[in-house]
């Protein structure tokens, strides 16, 4: 059935559209992917540490409503930024069950929850189609896609690029 | 930290490389597995050093079994400017705005990973690029950026810590793990990834470091201004021990500058600060300067801006940056 969804202010729709996926895209995905290796190399310091980022980063996109949408990459710029200070129950639930000590075999409920957190950050964004993961064979084209469009719409209102451009010039 | 890679695997990854830019000078294998810190999900990334001027940084993913190749295409030219730049020291390590820290965040990390690679393939100029690179003056650059940059999210941690206790306690765990770096840098892992600060260090056989990166973890869970107070005061005294040979204390100086992207308007007695047109402050009778050249506070490292700049800080319209002062390096 078609829909049709009313945006009352399109700079701020496009740009947490926009700067959220990307950060999710670009930086979410590959520290999935981090906690994911850390545990099979039984790296467990560097596993604690990506979850909890992976948890910040989430808060980082969640709370672009109330702080206003502020692109990001690579490692933390926006030092303004306070993500952590309005946490929902979920999010904080999770930071408390990383930052315990935690056993080898304590990873694992970890990962469900923080894939559980991606996932529903990822519904707050309510892009119609189910975001690519770069890292997947077949997720980097279509992920290149999705950008070079979003890069367009962001760039037609004049609001800053989502990720680098030379990344999308081909 | 360079490995030696088989004739057999120099063929298979050299074949992940397509001659898009002209023929490549050089390619090295490089990233995590390089450095020695990898793990079985780790890219296998390698750096493909091009004529072309253009190309400042172009990334193509492939597959090599279950591993990705993540084959990156640099301009040669380019890097060899940008590294003299940096060992000439033309520039400060942190420049105002987030533009130029994430410059310079990125040039390290590309350069360190250079540094550290293994050359699948180099011509002659190309090899004389990547001997140059290797010399001392990389990781001084390389410990001196951490060094600064672990001071600046602690003085943010330290202006924060009584209204948002949380957000401050983070800033100032991140901050001990940014000056974890630049000891680890001093010491030979120069690596530019701050994700792999943990593996590093377990490899440094220096409890300093290890039980900084503790009292880091836990400090990140505080949410109480008491805490949080307590936290980052005492974390300044740690910082101040670690980092002294990279970034004195007393030559430090923190700004805050109009943020990139925040443009001005006055009408009536006010003057409105607006990110992007996206969120912005409306501010009267403040006789506060708005000068894109020109810092609207400064101080020194620990110094508390007044109220109404950190209300405008906190609402991401002032950019925090440090430079060092005086005949700091």
């Amino acid at each position: 059935m078609t829909e049709v969804k009313a945006i009352p202010d399109l700079r701020h729709w496009l740009a947490k559209r926009g700067f959220g996926a990307a950060f999710l895209i670009i930086r979410i995905h590959a520290r999935l992917d981090d906690f994911e290796g850390a545990i099979l190399g039984n790296q467990h310091a560097l596993a604690v540490d990506v979850a909890r980022e992976i948890v910040v980063d989430c808060a980082y996109i969640r709370a672009f409503d109330r702080i206003g949408p502020l692109p990001r990459s690579g490692i933390e710029w926006w030092l303004s930024a306070e993500p952590l200070e309005h946490l929902d129950d979920r999010s904080a639930d999770l930071l408390r069950q990383i930052c315990l000590p935690v056993t080898q075999d304590g990873l694992v409920p970890i990962e469900t929850g923080l894939r559980a957190l991606v996932a529903e950050t990822e519904a707050l964004l309510d892009v119609p189609v189910a975001l690519p993961i770069v890292r997947d064979r077949n997720g980097y084209f279509p992920a290149l896609r999705l950008a070079r469009e979003w890069l367009a719409l962001v760039e037609s209102v004049d609001l800053p690029p989502i990720m680098k451009k030379e990344w999308l010039s081909s | 930290m360079t490995s030696i890679v088989a004739d057999d695997e120099i063929a298979a990854l050299l074949a992940h490389v397509e001659p898009v830019f002209g023929a490549p000078h050089a390619v090295l294998k490089s990233g995590s597995i390089a450095a020695g810190l990898g793990n079985p999900k780790s890219d296998i990334d390698l750096l493909v050093l091009v004529p072309s001027e253009r190309v400042t940084k172009f990334p193509i993913l492939s597959h090599e079994g279950e591993r990705i190749v993540d084959a990156e295409y640099i301009s040669l030219p380019r890097r060899t400017r940008i590294a003299a730049d940096i060992r000439d020291r033309v520039e400060p390590s942190h420049l105002p705005g987030a533009a130029a820290l994430h410059a310079r965040y990125e040039n390290l990390w590309t350069l360190s990973r250079l540094a550290i690679g293994s050359v699948l393939h180099a011509d002659a100029a190309a090899g004389a690029f990547l001997a140059g690179i290797k010399e001392p003056w990389l990781a001084e650059a390389i410990s001196e950026f951490w060094a600064l940059e672990a001071w600046r999210r602690w003085s943010v941690a330290r202006w924060l810590y009584a209204a948002k206790p949380r957000t401050a306690a983070w800033r100032c765990g991140m901050a001990l793990f940014a000056a974890a770096d630049a000891r680890l840098a001093s010491q030979g892992q120069y690596y530019v990834n701050p994700k792999w600060v943990s593996e590093k260090v377990a490899r440094a056989a220096d409890p300093a470091l290890r039980a900084m990166l503790e009292r880091a973890r836990a400090g990140m869970l505080i949410d109480s201004p008491g805490e949080a107070e307590a936290f980052v005061e005492s974390a300044s005294g740690l910082l101040d021990e670690l980092l002294a040979p990279f970034a004195p204390l007393p030559r430090l100086v923190t700004e805050l500058r109009l943020a990139d992207g925040v443009s001005l308007r006055s009408a009536g007695g006010s003057t409105i600060l607006a990110y992007h047109d996206l969120h912005g402050a409306e501010i009267r009778d403040h006789g506060l300067r708005f000068d894109p050249d020109a810092p609207t506070w400064s101080g020194g490292v620990g110094d508390v801006p007044p109220g109404a700049v950190m209300a405008l800080f906190e609402r991401h319209l002032l950019w925090p940056s440090i430079r060092a002062g005086g005949d700091a390096r």
